[in-house]
């Protein structure tokens, strides 16, 4: 695997945009073809080579390809928009939009994403050692229903936002930290999994798809259904031992295929009022049939 | 001044009687001179040996400014992300801007000009909100402008027709007209905006209907204020989106609008504009049996002369539909389901805005697709023809080199109908219409047509020596190129102009911004009886505290607070 190592040449004072910079784009290319690729600092056009010290090697076929952005990141925004293949490795942190409508390959971030992280992201795999802000594999704002991630994977190990995966139409997002209010609002398809807490009302609007939590919820929007009590879940084929309280919603949009949302029934003693629905509901069932 | 002299152009100016003929252009302070004039030493020669030269384009039906458009981006932000949209600035030369469908404020007068446009009429603008409409505009680079007010739901106008006060209602427009620095008199499904905002009136309303809440019908309103127009000579006829809009079988409303006010004929001999005349020529009761009422109108308008229209031609892409006519909104808010703004102007008119995507497997909106272009193909005089898509109702005018190439080549609109909705193209007459637009037909259209329907044809829409210096030069010579063949040259032509010369100077170079100017804004100076007028101004003002939330004073729009004004005074 050939490695090209990116470092600004200043601190940038304005966001700097590098969607062009994708091995797609870079493989098969001498270096000085990459040092005249465009970039955005601000409003204003710039050359790679202007920004960024370049070193090391380009590759011969985009899946060969390694991209390293180091030193301080925070400020460059669109790593990886629409990469299909290859690798890219940020050692900073990841300003808005990294990942954005991702095809394939894989984004790592060693320190914190910004906002928007996998937006609209197709397949590929995104994997963050620090917190993601909001809107992590959503759309973006004004545009049309369930049009958010519709693939691939994201793995945060730190804490994420709120509304993540927002319109998510496919996909799995996994937060080992907290997560913000609304997960997986206006969700349509795929699976979400917060191992900490949520600040509350996950999956409201959701009309399909899965939201799995371990940790403690505020409050369930009152348009979801309680349905049982589930011994366990599962996330991306594999098994989380629960037990978990299953709620079927949201009814506002969707009653015909609900969307499911698993709540860890230890770390949510205020969820117990719930269960006295169980018995009745099948009390009710039996007595129909 | 910039003295300019085209050499070896090949120039169409329908006006002067040119039709195709090698003439050189001089240009000084300007204003276009004879040749001989133009002192060599100092000016700029332009070698135009093999390219078209014709006046500066004009539209007579766009939506470019005022609170509605704001409201369009403010709900399309998904429209701003587009890489296509998105104008860099070059520092000294233009400024930056985003979006398609509704393309910032600046961004719309450099794309006008791109395409050799000069001159564009804002269709609709509420008076309360008509100041936010200036600044909009003022802000517009390089072409010319004016407002079309909205009048036909005003509390006053209305009031006087109950009372059959024509004199009054003549007094009135002459102030509002001069109140608001605006150009002409815009009617939006008359009667109907103002009734269904109060509550009274839950669908839109037809011709002969009685407003719900006053004695009068739309068609009064037309009448009055058609007579108006005639009365106080203002230059524009009285520009319609006539009643029904958007709804099957509302071809015999437009019929019956045109009948209504057909007689009154101003002093150019103009009765009325028929607004995107598209989407009022539906036949059939529904939806999914919707067909063309193309040919009937079109056999209408030919036999009058003083009817003139825009095509309001749908192109197919996303768009956001933004009106003045509230109820059909609302209608169409529940088709789409997807978004809904809709505003309420005290006293004076209602709105709506709702995105909506034309799509080419959908039935109606082939049909839709058909019926503007059968209209402007059915319709023998080319002159009485506007291309417009009703920016941005049925698609942005960026299209318009498009919608040029379907009028003018066949091949072009076959292939479009190759991948269109079968059922829908049976039943148009359309693939059976072998007209094609000649290149003067493309100059009367874009060109002489709005300029005569505007009224400003002594000084736009021509290239006589005394006309403003706004010159198209596209790069294609008719002399030896047809367009019904290799139609994608024609809209690469167009799209990109090889020079767009404005007011005098060279704005656009071979499809690329090269100087950013501001063009004027015309407005509409009418006299009438002043002791009626004082009548008037005084009931004006008794109400005005008690109807409207602004003070009288504060209504008035100043000359000074415009960039560039100018008084059209009728004769």
């Amino acid at each position: 695997m050939a490695t090209l190592i990116l470092k600004p040449k200043h601190e940038f004072t304005v966001p700097v945009e590098v969607e062009k910079i994708i091995p797609d784009n870079i493989a098969g290319k001498s270096l000085d073809e990459v040092l005249k690729i465009r970039v955005y600092e601000g409003n204003r056009r710039r050359t790679l080579g202007e920004l960024f010290e370049v070193s090391g090697e380009v590759a011969e076929k985009p899946a060969e390809q390694e991209i390293i952005f180091q030193r301080n990141t925070c400020r460059i925004r669109r790593i990886g928009e629409e990469m299909s293949a290859g690798k890219i490795i940020i050692e900073g942190d990841a300003g808005p939009l990294a990942g954005f409508k991702m095809k394939g390959g894989t984004l790592i971030i060693k320190g914190n994403a910004g906002p928007w992280l996998g937006a609209k992201m197709k397949k590929g795999f995104i994997e963050v050692f620090g917190d993601a802000e909001g809107f992590v594999g959503s759309k973006l704002r004004g545009e049309e229903l369930y049009s958010g991630m519709s693939g691939g994977m994201i793995v945060i190990h730190g804490n994420a936002g709120r509304e993540i995966g927002a319109h998510m139409a496919g996909g799995a997002i996994l937060v080992e930290g907290n997560a913000g209010i609304l997960p997986g609002m206006h969700m349509a398809k795929g699976e979400i999994m917060i191992k900490g807490n949520c600040a509350g009302w996950p999956g409201t609007h959701m009309i399909g798809g899965k939201i799995i939590i371990l940790g403690k919820v505020e409050s369930i929007a009152p348009s979801f259904y309680f349905e049982a009590v589930k011994k366990k879940a599962k996330f991306v084929k594999e098994k989380i031992p629960g037990p978990f309280y299953l709620f079927l919603g949201d009814v506002l949009d969707n009653i015909a295929i609900p969307g499911k949302l698993l709540i860890s029934v230890k770390n949510n003693p205020h969820l117990k009022y719930y269960e006295q629905f169980v018995e009745e509901v099948k009390d009710e069932w039996v007595e129909i049939v | 001044m910039t003295q300019l002299l085209i050499k070896n152009g090949f120039v169409i100016d329908p006006l002067n009687n040119i039709h195709g003929e090698v003439v050189d252009i001089g240009v000084k302070d300007g204003k276009i001179v004879p040749p001989d004039d133009v002192d060599l030493r100092y000016a700029k020669v332009i070698d135009a040996s093999g390219k078209l030269v014709v006046p500066g384009g004009v539209d007579v039906h766009t939506h470019v400014a005022g609170p509605k458009v704001s409201v369009g981006r403010l709900l399309m932000p998904n429209d701003h992300y587009k890489k296509g949209g998105r104008v860099v600035a070059i520092p000294g030369i233009k400024r930056s801007g985003t979006g398609i469908a509704v393309p910032s404020v600046t961004t719309i007068g450099y794309k006008y000009a791109r395409m050799g446009w000069t001159m564009v009429m804002e269709a609709a603008s509420p008076p309360l909100y008509t100041r936010h409409t200036h600044h909009e505009l003022d802000d517009t680079p390089i072409v010319d402008k004016g407002v079309n007010l909205l009048l036909d739901s005003n509390w006053f106008i209305l009031e006087y027709i109950e009372q059959k006060a024509q004199e009054r209602v003549n007094a009135f427009i002459a102030w509002i007209l001069e109140a608001t620095k605006s150009y002409a008199v815009k009617l939006v499904d008359p009667g109907s905006a103002e009734a269904w905002s109060l509550g009274v009136a839950t669908k839109p309303l037809d011709v002969d209907e009685v407003i719900p809440g006053t004695s009068v019908t739309p068609k009064d309103i037309l009448v009055a204020l058609a007579n108006a127009v005639r009365d106080l000579k203002i230059p524009h006829p009285i520009h319609v989106h006539a009643n029904m809009l958007g709804i099957p079988g509302n071809y015999v409303s437009t019929i019956n609008t045109i009948k209504a006010v057909a007689d009154i004929v101003n002093q150019r001999g103009l009765s009325i504009h028929l607004a995107h005349i598209q989407f009022n020529a539906y036949k059939g009761d529904s939806y999914a049996t919707m067909t063309s009422g193309a040919e009937e109108l079109a056999k209408l308008i030919n036999t009058l002369t003083g009817v003139t229209f825009d095509m309001g031609q749908v192109v197919f892409m996303p768009t956001v539909t933004m009106t003045a006519d509230a109820p059909w909104e609302y209608v169409l808010y529940h088709i789409t389901k997807w978004k809904w703004a809709a505003g309420d102007v005290e006293n004076e008119t209602a709105s709506g805005v709702v995105p909506y995507t034309f799509r080419r497997h959908i039935y109606t909106n082939v049909i839709q697709w058909g019926i503007g272009l059968e209209l402007a193909l059915l319709v023998k005089d080319a002159s009485k023809v506007v291309i417009s898509t009703d920016h941005p109702n049925a698609g942005p005018f960026t299209r318009y080199p498009q919608i040029i190439a379907w009028l003018m080549s066949k091949k072009a609109r076959e292939n479009e109908m190759k991948k269109l909705n079968k059922r829908a193209l049976k039943r148009l007459a359309l693939p059976a219409i072998d007209r094609e637009y000649t290149f003067e037909e493309f100059v009367l259209t874009t060109r002489v047509a709005p300029a005569k329907i505007i009224g400003v044809e002594k000084f736009k829409g021509h290239l006589g020596v005394g006309a403003d210096a706004d010159i198209a030069i596209y790069d294609i010579d008719p002399r030896t190129y047809d367009p019904s063949r290799d139609y994608k040259k024609l809209v690469k032509a167009i799209k990109y102009a090889a020079y767009t010369i404005k007011g005098g100077e060279i704005v656009v170079k071979d499809g690329k911004i090269v100087k950013t100017i501001y063009g004027r804004t015309f407005y509409t100076k009418t006299r009438t009886d002043p002791k009626i007028m004082h009548e008037v101004l005084e009931d004006i003002k008794s109400k005005f505290n008690e109807w409207y939330t602004i003070t009288f004073n504060n209504y008035t729009i100043l000359e000074q607070e415009l960039h560039k004004p100018y008084a059209i005074t009728p004769v």
